[in-house]
């Protein structure tokens, strides 16, 4: 019950804030950058790779905009706005006064920071799927079959989902633990570029290994040659012991 | 009289620099307690201890009679805090601000009421709190302290960065809790004029070390009154005088006689004038409570000498 006083408290202090807004911007850019780049180019764009299936493609470019790109951005921005609305003003003093556990703050964050990038995903999701029914009318000669792919759709970006749960606790750690805006976002844009030479090289070099925290999501899109169950499992177990960690850390730190 | 704030022989220092020195304070059920002392002195330290926000180095603090860290959660039901500025989310209106912290304590709605009419926002609840004045908003961060009804309300430098009509409005506020709602009030600030207006106990830190402790009255006691002498024969009268009111400092033909409350000055004139001695002129002055603060605070003196207000 706690617990859930205190994400109902999380919540109200996210309304009118730009970490909310940025739920429905971040994805939405992602999607007009896929509708610009399969408008301007040739239909068999989509066929990269040996992918049959026009929605898979669709959802594929999708997904690696937002997986490579977009969402260890958007990650490094929501924490830093989610710890921030509690470090600006130093609220910590009120609230650490108040007659709750301490540990509900950090939790109730992270609850929200995953809840938000679940929701920016699932808005991604439902602007491929619209993405594929504009897509016809630029291009005359795209054609997007019926039935529309869920089951597969929806597994590829809940996994993606899923493999971005330990870069977004270690960016939340970071972001609770210095009231810095810029340590948090510098942390999260470095991490980005690493990852980013970290799956360049992988594809460079064939077994290259692809397990630096921020690339992890990009598995999906090469699933061929990794056990993404087995890295799921894995990062997820890492993510809960990084939130376990910061949590305790949060619980020990004075508020000066 | 029941003590809701004891605090016995802390410690905290940060690094080197000590901040809290063997501090020892006690406060009554039902007063305004003013804890005042210059910029530095660990007035903040020692009520984010008091607040469990940091920890002690040494020492114990109980509150409502029991330790703090045992009963932390049952013990901060109980008190209403508004540490240096009030913590407020600007994105937010006053009402909404109010029901964040609402949740918190899992209160009824209608405190929310309540403690807006207390600090009298009622009619400005809906407005987005970045509109407020700073008067405004510090009222929102007392009725943000007043939520759940507490019954130790901890304010910490409440008046900071108010204009002098925003100073009026929180003191009088401050000044009502007690008999309103049934408050006890810790109150902290650097300025001793602003506290004895609304205080019925005082303590004094300087230096993280404890100078006064007692009520209002206790202080006025302390704060003796002078003598000024000037005669003709300054050494015989100085050896007259010793030892019969308080110190006495010769400087010239002048004697300065720090002197209790209850020593007559025309006494002191028959006296020099029985011995022969004449008194060209005799001063009593009575040094404010803001010099006898200065005084306090500007030297160190050990704590013994002055913790029995």
């Amino acid at each position: 019950m706690t617990l859930l006083r205190v994400l109902h408290a999380e919540m109200l202090k996210m309304k009118r804030t730009i970490a909310l807004k940025m739920v429905l911007l971040a994805p939405l850019v992602v999607v007009l950058l896929v509708l610009f780049i399969t408008s301007q180019a040739p239909f068999g764009a989509l066929h990269r790779n040996g992918i049959k299936n026009e929605w898979i493609g669709l959802a594929n470019l999708g997904l690696f905009f937002w997986a490579l790109l977009m969402m260890p951005l958007y990650v490094t921005l929501e924490s830093a706005l989610v710890a921030g609305l509690d470090h600006s003003e130093n609220h910590w003093k009120s609230l650490l006064a108040r007659p709750v556990p301490r540990w509900t703050f950090p939790v109730t964050k992270l609850i929200v920071l995953m809840a938000m990038t679940a929701a920016g995903t699932l808005v991604l999701l439902c602007g491929i799927l619209i993405s594929g029914a504009i897509l016809p009318k630029i291009q005359p000669e795209v054609h997007f079959g019926l039935p529309v792919p869920w089951r597969a759709m929806v597994r590829d970006y809940a996994q993606v989902l899923g493999l971005m749960f330990l870069p977004l606790t270690i960016q939340q750690w970071v972001s609770l633990r210095w009231k810095s805006f810029s340590v948090a976002t510098s942390t999260g844009i470095v991490a980005t570029v690493i990852a980013f030479f970290a799956v360049a090289a992988s594809r460079a070099v064939p077994g290259w290994p692809q397990y630096f925290p921020w690339a992890l999501p990009m598995l999906v899109l090469v699933k061929q040659s990794h056990n993404i169950a087995a890295t799921l499992a894995i990062s997820g177990g890492l993510g809960l012991l990084v939130a376990a960690a910061s949590c305790r850390d949060f619980c020990r730190h004075e508020v000066t | 009289m029941e003590t809701l704030i004891q605090v016995e022989d802390v410690w905290k220092s940060y690094g080197a620099t000590a901040a809290v020195c063997g501090l020892n304070l006690s406060v009554p059920a039902l007063s305004v307690y003013g804890f005042l002392g210059p910029n530095g002195a660990g007035k903040s330290t020692t009520i984010r201890m008091v607040l469990g926000l940091q920890r002690p180095d040494r020492g114990a603090i109980s509150l409502f009679g029991s330790p703090l860290q045992d009963e932390r959660i049952a013990n901060l039901r109980r008190i209403g805090s508004l540490v240096e500025s009030p913590s407020l989310y600007l994105h937010l209106t006053g009402r909404e601000n109010l029901e964040v912290h609402r949740r918190y304590l899992d209160v009824s709605k209608r405190c929310i009421e309540d403690a807006l009419a207390t600090v009298d926002l009622t009619s400005v609840g809906d407005r987005l709190v970045r509109h407020y004045s700073s008067g405004m908003k510090q009222r929102l961060g007392v009725a943000q302290a007043l939520l759940g009804d507490p019954e130790l309300l901890v304010l910490d430098e409440p008046t900071n960065g108010l204009d002098p009509a925003g100073i009026h409005e929180v003191r009088t506020l401050i000044r009502s809790l007690p008999d309103r709602r049934g408050v006890t009030v810790f109150l902290s600030s650097h300025l001793l004029a602003e506290v004895e207006q609304v205080a019925t106990h005082l303590a004094i830190i300087s230096q993280g070390r404890l100078m006064f402790e007692g009520t209002r009255e206790g202080l006025r006691r302390r704060s003796q009154q002078l003598i000024v002498v000037e005669v003709d024969q300054p050494e015989r009268a100085h050896a007259l005088l010793s030892g019969l009111c308080g110190p006495v400092a010769r400087e010239g033909g002048k004697l300065r006689i720090t002197a209790d409350d209850d020593c007559e000055p025309a006494r002191i004139n028959s006296m020099l004038v029985k011995e022969g001695i004449a008194v060209s002129r005799l001063t009593v002055q009575h040094p404010t409570l803001e010099e006898f603060f200065l005084e306090l605070t500007s030297s160190p003196v050990s704590e013994k000498e002055y913790a029995a207000g």
